[in-house]
């Protein structure tokens, strides 16, 4: 299959074995990917565990039936972190790795004071935090995420606040939740890039130089090339539209987001006004061609979850 | 190529929403920021051989062939 369609089996692939595993966790522990296949142009899906006993019987054949063509099984031994990602080793802040115990690594966007108890928690995508709409109030969230982990053992920081706009309804509008932090977590409320978050948002509707800090990628710059752009993104349960999102393409030969960015705060370059919460990026464009960056607006996450920014 | 005010940039995206709900290729729809004013963004997943005009009711058209989206 070609590297669109490899993409689009493992996310359904993940998506399976979500629902599948919701109550009773998997007894082994594999991940998914993408291996090339014989000629350049043809891909398979990539199974990795670290023994065999990782992998059930159950799952491999799962895997083999969904996938539609060739599966590439490996098994890795132990593995163990050579550079870690910039948000495994921040600490509860700006940027860090987080993620819900069923989710990928995504990253903390900024912490929030719910308006309705005056409770502190941080703030990032549903899909990050909430599982695609599967988190349920009071489940844990994770810094850095289990796969970031390392040297480093992954923490509850976090509590998840049901209540989150879903993204499986009729008129989705945006990929954010809130979870807040369990007693004792000692955070960096606004810091980001030497210099601290203001309070103050600004709306997409300027030429606007921004900046985000992501789990993967760090602090990269970009520019708000459109607003109001309403556009399909693919999950893995389905494609849901999208309205009035802000899109951004890179400012330097690099991609302003990678995987695991999700959740990061967009935020001008030069005041450190919030402007958006990232949650998407496209495989092409942007000028450079490294794909564009899209983004929740930051007042309707706001308004939707019922929260404002710590000052 | 001359920039539009925000109003009409809006007026020309609704429009041109009709205009392109047949072209498979279509994306998505935005609000372009372009020097000195606003456009009309046209996001495609891949070529499209439909003539998509550069200027639509006076508002300048930024095409761009942006692929798929997914969450990061």
């Amino acid at each position: 299959m070609d590297l669109e369609s490899a993409r689009v089996v493992k996310r359904e692939l993940e998506g399976f074995f979500r629902s599948r595993y919701r109550n009773e966790p998997p007894r082994g522990r594999f991940w998914l990917g993408i291996a090339p296949g014989a000629v350049p142009t043809e891909y398979g899906i990539a199974v990795r565990a670290e023994t065999e006993a990782d992998l059930p019987d159950a799952a491999r054949r799962s895997i083999e039936e969904l996938s539609k063509g060739p599966v590439d099984v490996r098994f890795t031994g132990r593995i163990t972190a050579l550079a870690s990602v910039p948000g495994a080793t921040r600490g509860a802040a700006i940027g860090a790795s987080v993620a819900h115990r069923m989710c990928d690594a995504g990253t903390l966007g900024f912490f929030a004071r719910k308006i309705s108890d005056q409770s502190i928690g941080l703030v990032s995508n549903n899909h990050v935090i909430a599982a695609e709409d599967i988190g349920a109030e009071g489940d844990d969230i994770l810094h850095p995420a289990t796969c970031d982990g390392g040297a480093r053992t992954p923490v509850v920081i976090a509590r998840l606040v049901g209540g989150y706009p879903a993204l499986r309804q009729r008129n989705p509008g945006l990929d954010c939740a809130f979870a807040r932090l369990v007693d004792g977590t000692a955070y960096d409320p606004q810091s980001v890039d030497g210099q601290k978050v203001s309070p103050e948002i600004v709306a997409a509707e300027t030429l606007l130089e921004v900046s985000k800090v992501g789990r993967t990628t760090g602090l990269t710059r970009g520019r708000v090339s459109a607003f109001e752009v309403d556009a399909p993104v693919h999950y893995s349960f389905g494609r849901v539209r999208f309205r009035q999102q802000i899109e951004i393409q890179p400012a330097e030969n690099a991609p302003f987001a990678g995987g695991g960015d999700s959740g990061s705060l967009v935020f001008t370059t030069t005041g450190y006004h919030p402007v958006g919460l990232l949650y998407a990026g496209s495989t092409r464009g942007g000028g450079s061609g490294y794909g564009l960056g899209y983004a929740n607006p930051i007042d309707a996450v706001l308004r939707a979850l019922g929260v404002t920014f710590l000052t | 190529m001359t920039p539009a005010t925000i109003e009409a940039a809006r007026a020309a995206k609704e429009r041109l929403a009709d205009l392109l709900d047949d072209v498979v290729e279509l994306s998505g729809l935005g609000i372009a920021i372009v020097e000195g004013g606003f456009g009309v963004k046209v996001n495609l997943i891949t070529a499209t051989s439909f003539p998509i005009p550069s200027v639509f009711d006076g508002v300048p058209v930024v095409v761009d062939i942006v692929g798929d989206i997914y969450p990061l």
